[in-house]
């Protein structure tokens, strides 16, 4: 079968859908009524079968009437009549209302093409409205002629509701679009501009007739284009699909540039080809402006806070003054031409010119601060670097603030009122802004503020302690003119705060300084007069000890002379003779213990060591100390044990140390009549010899045993108190220990431990 | 000839003493310290007293004390080796303030010149 020239339509309903192929032509094989009727039989075979699908099919023949119509276009469309002229193409007869297609009688079947119509219709019982989309297939004789229309209708409703919300959309989004205050602009794929709604032609000022078409580069200024901008944005759109509030710079038709932030996106047709771009932007620009501000609030006030750091870490008021100077007048400060601080005068109750910063004209304000610019770094060094040179570039106003000179009782004066009131005023063109301020003068001697300042305009801000004003400071740009703003107004205000705060510190810390110093000076002469204490008291000590060596060293002389002028004297009497030399020997060695006992307390001997039998040492001090004990009738009793190792020591050192102890008995005994003993054993030990020395005088005070080590503590009425110190120290070098024991009124025990020798020691001995 | 009383703590000068001022041709007695010497001008009645000072048991000045208590009169010698105690007013009891020496002419010459003072007047007081 030939289906050339055969249609498929596609006919679906809820739950349900099915194709169906018809020709786009009939040919029939019949004429005229023939021919219809041939139409209407096959279409009444093939309306059995498709009658239950909601399609409408209907007939018209060549006179335009309707010659037959399909089960399911009766059962909803109740008009329907066989017969009934077919008024309009368009709707069913007869027409609601006259319209294009309304049929004429003379242009019958001029339609019959293949064409569709959208009819809308009252269907079914309820009369409800449906859109019913007809194909019209002409039924044509074999030599063209129409000979009628076979319409077959499906019902599109849903598909037309779509369209009209579809619609609806589409006309509230243009109503959107037109009326967004932002720019909505389409963009083809060569990036020319294809829709311009309202809000593009108020933020760049073009209408859509002078752009569209144009390429979005004409919006776009210069540098932002070289920067490669456009080419990043299609980069980013390539990648993502969209660009969201990119934010960037525009141009306004007049050549301004606008801030805006851009958002767009990659359109594409139903096919899934690029079609071109979808590109919002919006203005920012007020946005913009309050971020620019909020950046140089921010900007000043971390300006601020680093002149506030300088400022604070220097404690010598004239720094200060000096810093505050240079901070208010640099290009990275406060940015003032010239600033003047007039300072009170507690002395002459005046407020009095004192220090100022500013060149004389422009050319040197250009100078100076391009020498700072260029080696500046942070404001810092700028204020560490710049020294005010009175004698050079400052000299001028130097002299101008000098000048400055108002007595502290005129309240009525603008620097009085402002450093009384801690409040900054601003005078512009001589009148001070702001209406609350009484009447004020600004007579200076027989002139006048302005007048010795050349300038009419200025900020005048107070600086002062919490104790009292100390003064104000004056800051013009009498240079360049530039107009002083609030912000500047505000700048200087809070600086002269930080300024006062610093000084204020400074002062603190100068009292502070002045008390510290104080304590020092009062330390320092403390210390002094311990020092003087300390050696007063060994003066004092040193002539004790001279006084006790004199002395100690008269008592034998006395003997040692007197008996030797006896001597000569008895030189016939050979018993006495004996008996004389006998003393004057007994008497040197006794000042040659003295003289030793000095000098082993003064500076201590390093001991010379090498093996020394103990028990030969007790025996040799016993042998010399016989004379002293018959004498004293004391009895004397040894107990040597024998010890198998010797002792590392100083013979000579141990000799003295134990003369000392038994010499220190004999005293205690002196004053004993009868029964006086003195008691030597030696006790070897694993490690050491034990060496005791008992005698049964009248023993030691027992709050006073802590001191008889001590030098130049004695309980006799005569000695040196170095005796047992001397043996102390003797002791301890060779590594031993020396203790005591005593008990009132029965006797003392001195217990001397000495370490043996070692065999490592012992063997360096033999070396 | 006189009794004196020597009052010294320390054996050898004792001895050194005895034996020069027996050459002198005075009657010597001894005394070890002051405890002994105040016994001893009790009960020997020495007619002068050779002091020392710093004696165990009891000091010089302290036995001073007690032999002018006794004996208002009693001629003493101060002999020490501290010539400081000439600053304690106590020892301005005393006839002569002798400090030690290996010569004794000193002291030997102060005990002539007290005993002949004591021989002028009887009730002469004070050091000069």
């Amino acid at each position: 079968m030939d289906y050339t020239g055969c249609r498929l339509f596609r006919i679906a309903a809820p739950g349900k859908s099915v194709d169906f192929l018809f020709p786009v032509y009939y040919y029939a094989q019949k004429h005229g009524s023939a021919m219809i009727l041939e139409v209407k039989e096959i279409l009444q075979v093939l309306d059995r079968f498709i009658g239950h699908y909601p399609i409408y099919f209907y007939l018209v023949d060549s006179r335009n009437t309707i010659a037959w119509f399909n089960q399911y276009m009766g059962q909803n469309l109740p008009e329907m009549r066989l017969g009934q002229p077919l008024e309009c193409f368009k709707g069913f007869s007869p027409c609601p209302e006259p319209c294009a297609e309304c049929l004429p009688a003379e242009k019958k079947f001029t339609h019959a093409k293949v064409e569709k119509n959208l009819l809308k219709a009252r269907v079914g019982p309820a009369g409800t409205e449906r859109y019913i989309e007809f194909f019209n297939l002409p039924i044509l004789q074999p030599d063209g002629q129409v000979e009628g229309v076979l319409r077959l209708g499906i019902d599109v409703t849903e598909d037309e509701k779509l369209q009209e919300a579809l619609r609806e959309t589409e006309k509230l989004f243009k109503a959107i679009v037109d009326t967004s205050a932002d720019a909505v602009i389409f963009l083809d794929n060569e990036d020319r501009i294809l829709s311009w709604n309202k809000g593009a032609e108020e933020i760049f000022g073009y209408s859509a007739g002078e752009i569209i078409g144009k390429s979005i580069q004409m919006l776009v200024p210069k540098e932002v284009l070289d920067f490669g901008e456009l080419d990043y944005l299609h980069e980013v759109l390539s990648a993502k699909g969209m660009v969201k509030k990119f934010e960037t710079r525009r141009l306004h038709k007049n050549g301004r540039t606008v801030y805006v932030d851009i958002s767009c996106s990659r359109v594409y047709d139903e096919n899934g080809n690029l079609i071109g771009t979808s590109e919002i932007l919006k203005d920012i620009e007020d946005r913009k402006h309050l971020e620019f501000e909020l950046l140089r609030t921010i900007h000043e006030l971390s300006k601020l806070n680093q002149l506030n750091e300088i400022i604070h870490r220097v404690y010598d008021e004239q720094d200060i003054l000096r810093i505050i100077l240079i901070a208010i007048t640099a290009g990275e400060g406060l940015r003032f031409n010239r600033s003047f601080i007039i300072w009170v005068d507690k002395k002459e109750q005046m407020l009095t010119g004192h220090l100022a910063i500013g060149p004389a004209n422009p050319e040197e304000a250009k100078r100076i601060w391009g020498e700072l610019h260029l080696n500046r770094g942070f404001l810092k060094d700028i204020v560490q670097a710049y020294k005010i040179d009175l004698e050079g570039a400052d000299r001028g106003v130097n002299e101008i603030v000098q000048r400055v000179r108002v007595p502290l009782r005129r309240r009525d004066h603008i620097l009085i009122h402002a450093l009384h009131q801690k409040q900054a005023v601003q005078v512009k063109d001589r009148q001070i802004l702001g209406s609350k301020f009484p009447a004020l003068t600004f007579d200076i001697d027989d002139t006048n503020l302005f007048d010795i300042l050349a300038s009419d305009t200025m900020v005048i801000a107070p600086v002062y302690s919490k104790k009292e004003p100390l003064g104000v400071i004056i800051a013009d740009n009498s240079i360049s003119r530039r107009e002083i703003s609030i912000e500047d107004v505000e700048s200087l205000k809070l600086f002269a705060n930080q300024a006062s705060s610093a000084i204020e510190n400074a002062r603190l810390y100068h009292a502070l300084e002045e008390r510290i110093s104080d304590l020092q000076n009062a330390y320092r002469q403390l210390a002094e007069n311990q020092e003087k204490l300390v050696r007063a008291e060994k003066l004092a000590a040193i002539g004790e000890m001279s006084a006790k060596i004199a002395h100690e060293i008269r008592n034998p002389l006395v003997s040692i002379g007197g008996f030797a002028r006896l001597i000569e004297k008895k030189i016939a009497e050979p018993e006495k003779t004996r008996k004389y030399a006998e003393i004057i020997k007994d008497q040197v060695d006794n000042l040659e213990n003295i003289l030793n006992n000095i000098l082993s307390a003064a500076n201590p001997p390093k001991p010379q060591k090498r093996a020394v039998a103990i028990n030969h040492v007790i025996e040799q001090v016993v042998e010399m100390l016989g004379t002293a004990l018959q004498q004293r009738n004391i009895e004397f009793s040894a107990e040597l044990q024998e010890t198998s190792l010797p002792i590392f020591g100083d013979e000579r050192l141990l000799h003295q140390a134990f003369l000392n102890v038994f010499k220190n008995a004999i005293e205690a005994l002196d004053g004993r009549l009868e029964g006086a003993m003195i008691r030597v054993t030696t006790r070897p030990c694993p490690e050491y010899v034990e060496v005791q020395i008992s005698d049964n005088g009248p023993g030691i005070e027992t709050g006073l045993i802590s001191k008889i080590f001590q030098a130049f503590f004695t309980t006799k009425s005569r000695g040196t108190g170095l005796g047992l110190a001397v043996v102390q120290q003797i002791v301890e070098s060779h590594s031993g220990r020396i203790e005591v024991k005593s008990q009132p009124n029965e006797g003392t025990t001195f217990y001397i431990r000495l370490p043996f020798a070692t065999e490592a020691a012992a063997e360096t001995v033999e070396k | 000839m006189a009794k004196i009383l020597i009052v010294e703590d320390e054996g050898a000068q004792r001895m050194l003493y005895e034996a020069e001022i027996a050459d002198m041709g005075h009657q010597v007695i001894l005394a070890k310290d002051g405890v002994e010497a105040v016994d001893l001008v009790r009960k020997q009645k020495p007619e002068l007293v050779i002091l020392d000072l710093m004696m165990p048991r009891m000091h010089g000045l302290e036995a001073l004390k007690k032999v002018l208590g006794m004996n208002p009169n009693m001629p003493v010698i101060i002999h020490t080796a501290y010539s400081h105690y000439k600053d304690d007013f106590m020892s301005w009891a005393a006839e002569e303030y002798i400090v030690k020496s290996s010569d004794l002419g000193e002291l030997k010459n102060a005990i002539k010149r007290v005993l002949a003072g004591r021989a002028k007047s009887a009730g002469g007081r004070g050091r000069r």
